[in-house]
């Protein structure tokens, strides 16, 4: 009972974290070429963590024997859904639209990366904020291993985790999960990335290899608003670093909020519009696969999600009235 | 670290000339030995060139710059300090007298390096594959050419070393597919990331040469298409075992090869990966290429770790070496300027108590010869009078053909080059120049500057009819131009089906071929430019003959259609009997300051240690006594590694 329901929670995990990348990816390609590169390279670079959080939560999934779900719509798989709309599984309000960057899209992202705050956790029903779901699924996971053994718990094939040598490139090493220790560290590296601590900015990396101060998505966004970096030795919520320029002007016109029904004008948006949801299709299929046992799936995904790109830049260059552009039509998926 | 100017350059344990491939991976090496031995140490690094470590302003601007620029040629993207010149990709623009380089002839010197921070490894193609064992005993096994002082036995732990260090995709089965290779001259090893994906075009090839022979000097040999090692992030190979024993450790783990991407990267620091995008030179967009910035960056990282104190002073030209009463290298004298295009600096002095030259086989040479301190006139280091001499490159000759219409190869894909087709080892040594194959994966890009010269051969015919093509160039150009539809369908048939196979001729050491200077030619600092006297002898011009011989023979097997034209091709014309070749620089600058068993008979020893100034080590390409056929930056990184593991065993640390 209790592994059936880590094996739920770690599937809502994924759908969290595969919902969050689309934002951050319409945010990022609406950037005009060559602009806002600092603001760019923190966008990139939460994205490729958020892939690694998702594949690491592959891991956790397929290390007790539960099985990844990316593709949605057919028998036992979730559903697809469509944005703006609530962060899947969190139970404070949190609705989440694929907007252009500018400062509504970055402070929507410093919601869904909330630092960790007990205080606030204990106050509502359900779960308030991400962190705080990586903190439950390491609680049950502890709980269910001291209940069941190891033995019964971590029952998933080796061949199934995906490792460095299936991915790397993000701030961050994909860990294989093979027992409670491994499995922790995986859990550990995800929320200090992403959400990091309520009294430290700080994301893992940093203390772990001596690399330049790295702080937590929330704080990394915080310097876009802000317009200045961190400093080494800064308080949270004060960054008195170098200063960070932002052209929040240098950016494609992609409507908000974006249109209601597909758009049918001008002439061949809809081919377009289907290419992209064809080559998104294939994306997810691919990751599917990759997650549930052919990992060289991992390798020719990455051609696709450069289509995605180009294919993502073209739809947000089409007008369809009032001087506003198409947002890429990305959905995501809810169980 | 310290990248700003140190006013005071007090006395350093070493110092390097030259913030490139060779220097910066000693001074690592140094670095790490002392660390590991918690050993307390100073470095300092001289660039004469501008630049900075890594970070994305950085590397954005050079991409930018490569973007905008209508010639995208090798230094293309780089800033080039007028205070420190590098030689010009297209030196024919300039008048004579303005060029960096004094050409005496007979024929060019068609090879550069860049002066900048990071060196020409940002530049480079990548490509880094061992020298053959018969290629250390050119002398003993052919009688041309000299020996090495050491064989390739004794060169390969540093081999495997620099693999490492570098970060080469490949894998060792591949390579005893070479002809010459032995399964003990690889052994149980395994480099740090598997070999990069064989292109499409590789797969064709390799299907339609199945089983080919080439026959030279009566003799047949194997003609397999090999995958070529390359310094750029692939997969990493989870059972191999680092080989590096310099670098300290606390468990078995850390034995497992890390990709190192971006150098100065806070968000995306570990190991971008090729990702094909074919601008391997003169620029690689995702730094997924080596270049020396990640080795600095390394270097930066383990000295924050470990306390050792690494200066790196750019817009330092060396101008020469002092001498001290017993016959020691005292100090480096160097220029430093602040602005890179103003012909000001101020003379300064780096004293310390071991040096090393590490700034391209030619900046050496000229650095070498430039200093007076010696009384025979003849410069330092040159009791053998052999500094500047046997100055060698890869003559590079291009062939190219189409393919049949129903066997298109998709070229214009992944880094330059991705396999081989080797006619490196054989009895014809003794007699004709080997070479090595590119097996070009951009089309006739470099041969015939495919694209647009498509395009312009379509829709301007009228300008290609007054040339002197071939009779199969001819061919390509229509009647009247053509649009549109038409114009696009000819052009995807055609790009499509583009092959070129490049070869890169074996050159033997000869003391005609040199570096000299002269006070009458002296660059925007007042210190000298190189004049250079090259030519291409006989042997290599064979070389050459068997190569395009070889070139048809394979064009035919696959029932391609050759178009190699001299008329149109690149490069400097050559001949041999009634055959006419061209060639252009490989970027290979090799000699000028040879490795042997003797003062008399070279420059340094076998550990690349000056035999007349034992604190000085004289490091780089410069020290190979023949070039094989294997780009060179990997077997002067092996060397590298080689004279910091001696240079450490010498620093005299003992007590710190």
């Amino acid at each position: 009972m209790t592994l059936k329901k880590l094996h739920t929670m770690l599937q809502m995990a994924l759908e969290v974290e595969l919902f969050t990348i689309p934002p951050y990816l319409t945010a990022l390609y609406s950037i005009e070429e060559g602009r806002n590169s600092v603001s760019v390279k923190i966008l990139q670079s939460v994205a490729m963590e958020e892939m690694l959080h998702a594949a690491l939560v592959s891991n956790l999934m397929n290390a007790v024997g539960a099985h990844p779900q990316v593709e949605s719509g057919g028998k036992g798989q979730p559903s697809r859904r469509y944005y703006p709309a609530q962060v899947p599984h969190i139970a404070r309000r949190l609705n989440i639209g694929l907007l252009p960057f500018s400062k509504r899209a970055v402070e929507d992202f410093m919601l869904i990366e909330l630092p960790e705050n007990r205080t606030k956790w204990k106050t509502g029903p359900g779960t308030y904020s991400i962190g705080q779901l990586y903190d439950q699924i390491r609680n049950l996971l502890v709980a269910v291993t001291e209940q069941l053994g190891v033995a019964k718990i971590f029952t998933g094939a080796r061949s199934l985790q995906l490792s460095e040598v299936d991915y790397y490139g993000a701030g961050g090493r994909l860990k294989v999960v093979t027992d409670l220790d491994s499995a922790l560290e995986a859990i550990a590296e995800i929320s200090q990335q992403g959400e990091g601590r309520l009294h430290s900015n700080a994301a893992g990396d940093e203390a772990e290899f001596g690399l330049p101060k790295e702080v937590a998505h929330f704080y990394r966004f915080e310097q876009i608003l802000e317009g200045r970096f961190y400093d080494r030795d800064d308080d949270i919520r004060k960054p008195t670093g170098p200063r960070l320029l932002v052209d929040w002007k240098a950016v494609l016109p992609v409507a908000v909020p974006g249109p209601k029904a597909t758009p049918t004008s001008p002439p061949g948006i809809g081919a377009t519009l289907d290419a992209f949801t064809a080559t998104y299709e294939e994306l997810l299929a691919c990751l599917h696969q990759a997650f549930n046992g052919k990992k060289a799936k991992l390798v020719s995904a990455v051609p696709i999600m450069q289509r995605l790109k180009v294919q993502a830049t073209e739809i947000m260059r089409i007008g369809i009235g009032n001087g506003q552009t198409c947002p890429p039509p990305f959905w995501f998926i809810e169980s | 670290m310290a990248e700003e100017r140190c006013s005071g350059i007090g006395a350093y344990d070493v110092v390097v000339v030259g913030g490139g491939v060779t220097g910066t991976v000693l001074a690592k090496v140094v670095a790490e030995l002392a660390w590991r031995d918690r050993k307390s140490l100073s470095i300092l690094i001289l660039e004469a060139g501008t630049g900075m470590v890594g970070g994305d302003a950085t590397h954005n601007a050079y991409l930018n710059t490569y973007y905008g620029a209508l010639a995208k040629t090798p230094n293309a993207p780089y800033p080039i300090a007028d205070n420190a010149p590098s030689p010009e990709d297209l030196a024919f623009l300039k008048p004579p007298q303005d060029r960096y380089f004094v050409q005496r002839g007979p024929l060019p010197f068609g090879s550069n390096n860049l002066r900048l921070l990071g060196g020409t490894t940002h530049h480079w193609m990548g490509i880094a594959l061992r020298m053959l064992p018969s290629d250390f005993e050119l002398s003993g096994r052919h009688g041309v050419g000299v020996d090495w002082p050491f064989t390739y036995d004794d060169l390969k732990p540093y081999y495997e070393k620099a693999e490492w260090e570098l970060g080469v995709s490949a894998d060792s089965l591949d390579q005893l597919e070479i002809n010459g290779v032995k399964p003990k001259d690889f052994g149980a090893y395994q480099f740090p990331m598997h070999g990069l994906p064989r292109s499409y075009l590789d797969k064709v090839l390799g299907k339609g040469l199945d089983k080919f022979t080439f026959k030279i000097d009566g003799q047949n040999y194997p003609a397999r298409l090999v995958p070529i090692p390359q310094a750029r992030n692939a997969m990493p190979n989870p059972s191999a075992k680092d080989p590096r024993d310099y670098i300290a450790r606390t468990s078995e783990n850390e034995r497992l090869y890390q990709p190192f991407g971006a150098p100065d990267d806070p968000f995306t620091g570990a190991g971008q990966r090729c990702e094909g995008n074919a601008s391997c030179i003169p620029i690689c967009p995702s730094r997924a290429k080596y270049s020396a910035l990640k080795t600095i960056e390394q270097l930066k990282m383990l000295s924050l770790r470990s306390g050792i104190r690494v200066d790196i002073v750019t817009k330092a030209v060396a101008s020469d070496l002092e001498l001290d009463d017993a016959g020691n290298i005292a100090a480096i004298n160097y220029l430093a300027y602040d602005e890179p295009d103003l012909a000001y600096a101020t003379p300064r002095r780096a004293t310390g108590r071991w040096f090393v030259l590490a700034s391209s086989a030619i900046e050496n040479a000229k650095l070498l010869l430039a200093s007076h301190g010696a009384p025979d006139g003849e410069g330092l280091a040159n009791s053998s009078g052999r500094v500047g001499k046997n100055l060698m490159d890869h003559p590079f000759v291009l062939s190219w053909a189409l393919m049949p219409e129903n066997q298109p190869v998709g070229g214009f894909r992944g880094p330059g080059v991705t396999c081989d087709l080797p006619m490196r080892h054989g009895a014809f040594r003794s007699n004709r120049a080997a070479f090595r194959t590119d097996v070009g994966n951009w089309g006739w890009g470099l041969a015939d500057g495919a694209p647009y010269q498509d395009v312009e051969r379509i829709i301007n015919p009228a300008a290609f009819a007054g040339m002197a093509l071939g009779s199969p160039a001819k061919d390509l150009v229509p009647a009247e131009p053509i649009f549109g539809a038409a114009l696009r369908q000819l052009i995807r048939s055609r790009v499509r089906r583009q092959i070129t196979l490049g070869f890169l001729m074996e050159q033997l050491p000869s003391s005609a071929n040199r570096v000299t200077i002269d006070d009458k030619h002296r660059d925007a600092l007042g210190l000298h430019k190189p004049i250079i006297h090259y030519d291409i002898d006989d042997y290599t011009r064979k070389g050459m003959e068997t190569a395009f011989d070889f070139a048809t023979a394979v064009y035919q097997k696959l029932g391609a259609k050759e178009y190699t034209d001299p008329a149109v091709a690149l490069g400097t014309e050559v001949k041999f009997g009634k055959r006419t070749f061209k060639y252009i620089g490989a970027g290979h600058i090799i000699g000028t300051h040879r490795m042997g068993t003797q003062k008399t008979n070279s420059v340094v020893d076998g550990d690349q240690r000056s035999w007349d100034h034992r604190n000085l080590y004289i490091i780089g390409c410069g020290s190979m006594p023949t070039t094989g056929t294997s780009n060179p930056t990997l077997t002067a990184t092996a060397l590298s590694i080689k004279s910091a593991e001696h240079l450490f065993r010498n620093l005299g640390l003992a007590g710190r």
